[in-house]
């Protein structure tokens, strides 16, 4: 049986919630047997969301976590959270708040499992100057029925019309965004929940001391983070965890004067197996080479695929080297498995278009070995950091060059261009 | 525009979040007394933050928002090395069972008419109202409950 998505929205501006941990805190304990139910005959009052529910007659209990009426003579179903017990059908479900009623439709179930999906808006930045702005845990999932963070429509740096042309680094005006303000060890994310889902965000936590800015130290299983822009001021890899999949992260590490110690991913408990599929991790090119740029604490405990290492002292260690392939680094060794580049140079304006600390911009430019060298994942990631699509023989790392040869979008914009096809091409070559 | 002054407004559970089928997860809820989330004097809440039973705002116009950050910490592992599995979400809650009348009054009131209630409190009336949470012992580490002995 399908499940369902429970979608709530998260901003500054009229939104369900306006902070992203009131809307994790109002999630059922239990996703996995959370159920969406045929419902009529709403009287009394409006339900409110949130509160206790009783099904008279079975005699469960539960929690109401959405339905569609307004108030007594409208509705046709509720989502609710189970507490105890099996709701049926004719169960007369009555709000322990509110007082209102309504009477289960069905004889089962339109779902049984929920999403607890944030969808996030770019209202204002997310700012906390407390740490972490949010942590995730303490529910029951499964592959199938988790919490995700996400964006709404619109509202992600991936949204942005400029996407092609605007700086790939943390910059909040170009969609949603959050930021752990000035705190010694500071966190943005603390996700330790399994099957959770983060994507299309932007994280940064700004304290030259600062922690990861996602830091998770368990060995939850099936997380996923994917389309991330990862950013941290202290000396911790900026993305750190034992996440089953991460996909096109770009993870910089600042560090300016510092040490760098664990690079720009690091993976830290046994238990789960990391895939780095498209990520791009830098240590930023003002500051002197340090630490490992992808960094596990167990033997073997993850792959790389097309994924760009540079400004560390190793690209990598205790990767597995079967199943990774078509990396690169500025380093002149050390990358593992197949079809890999070494000895890329790199500079604050080579492999990407600015690597130093000062206006960070992570896209990859033209006429270098990650051009054509990366591995093509169709299922995980057929589109880049800003999904455009990825050739059969792409870029490595999480940003695609567009053209053969040549980056042409940082010479125009190419929303607005109007030549065909074949003449953008003549003019390039 | 509202007039933000960077005094306090926090949301607060009121309601003992259970899971009631795993030992570890259910010390990952909040509980009664945890604070949610720190906001300026003013904050814009969402819908479902100003009407769920679960929390209550409660807005203190004579204690900067920072005093409350300490709230929000949770229980810290001491050895990074071997994180432990029974840290709690909070680390200090707020202690709402000693409340006078009138702030007991709202709190217990889920169908509460007036969304955010005001608090005349002092940065000294919230200190003495914070509570540093035990630690909780690992049922599968023997010798690490509280009534073993030696």
């Amino acid at each position: 049986m399908a499940v369902y998505t429970v979608v709530k929205t998260v901003g500054s501006s009229s939104r369900q919630y306006s902070t992203l941990q009131a809307w994790e805190d109002g999630s059922p304990v239990d996703l996995t047997t959370a159920e969406k139910s045929a419902a009529g005959t709403f009287l009394v009052a409006a339900f409110q969301i949130g509160e206790s529910l009783t099904f008279s007659g079975s005699g469960a209990t539960g929690k109401l976590l959405e339905t569609d009426s307004t108030g007594a003579g409208n509705g046709t179903y509720i989502v609710y959270g189970i507490t105890a017990g099996n709701p049926i059908i004719a169960d007369v479900v009555t709000g322990g708040t509110s007082g209102a009623t309504c009477v289960l439709s069905s004889s089962t179930a339109d779902n049984v499992g929920v999403i607890w999906q944030g969808q996030c808006y770019n209202d204002s930045e997310f700012v906390l100057a407390s740490t972490p702005v949010l942590s995730i845990a303490g529910s029951t999932a499964s592959s199938t029925t988790y919490k995700e963070l996400t964006t709404a429509s619109g509202q992600s740096f991936q949204d942005n019309a400029n996407v092609r042309t605007n700086r790939l680094d943390y910059v909040a005006a170009n969609g949603v965004a959050v930021r752990c303000n000035n705190v010694s060890y500071g966190v943005v994310i603390s996700p330790e929940e399994a099957y959770l889902r983060i994507s299309k965000i932007q994280l940064f936590t700004t304290h030259s001391s600062s922690y990861p800015a996602i830091y998770s130290t368990s060995d939850r299983a099936g997380r996923i983070l994917k389309d991330l822009i990862s950013k941290a001021n202290g000396p911790f890899a900026p993305t750190w965890g034992n996440f089953s999949k991460c996909i096109n992260v770009v993870s910089i590490l600042v560090d300016v004067g510092g040490t760098g110690l664990y690079g720009a991913f690091r993976s830290f408990v046994s238990g789960v197996s990391v895939e780095y599929i498209a990520c791009t991790g830098i240590r930023v090119s003002n500051s002197t080479a340090g630490g490992t740029g992808f960094t596990a604490a167990y033997a073997d405990q993850y792959t790389m695929v097309s994924c760009a290492a540079f400004g560390f002292t190793s690209p990598q260690n205790n990767c597995n080297a079967t199943g990774s392939k078509n990396n690169a680094t500025d380093n002149a060794s050390g990358l593992v498995g197949t079809s890999n580049q070494h000895s890329v140079t790199y500079t604050n304006a080579t492999p990407f278009t600015e690597a130093s600390s000062t206006n960070t911009d992570l896209r990859a430019i033209a006429a270098t070995s990650l051009i054509n060298n990366g591995f093509l994942d169709s299922t995980n990631a057929p589109n880049d950091i800003s999904v455009t699509a990825r050739d059969s023989t792409p870029t490595i790392g999480a940003w695609e060059v567009t053209a053969v040869g040549v980056n042409v979008d940082q010479w125009f914009n190419w929303r607005q261009m109007t030549l065909h096809p074949k003449e953008v091409v003549a003019y390039c070559v | 525009m509202r007039q933000r002054d960077n005094m306090a407004e926090i949301l607060i559970r009121v309601k003992d979040k259970i899971n009631k089928d795993d030992f570890y997860l259910n010390l990952q809820c909040t509980k009664r007394g945890d604070v949610i989330a720190v906001c300026p004097n003013n904050h814009e809440w969402g819908s479902e933050e100003l009407r769920s039973p679960d929390w209550r705002i409660l807005r203190f116009p004579a204690i900067p928002e920072e005093k409350f950050h300490q709230f929000l910490s949770a229980e810290i592992d001491i050895d990074i090395t071997q994180p432990s599995k029974t840290l709690q979400r909070r680390q200090i809650k707020f202690d709402l069972d000693t409340l006078d009348k009138i702030h007991s009054d709202f709190i217990a009131d889920d169908s509460r008419k007036d969304s955010i209630f005001i608090s005349n409190f002092t940065e000294l009336d919230v200190a003495s109202k914070q509570i540093v949470k035990p630690p909780i012992p690992d049922p599968v580490i023997v010798g690490n409950a509280s009534n073993v002995i030696g």
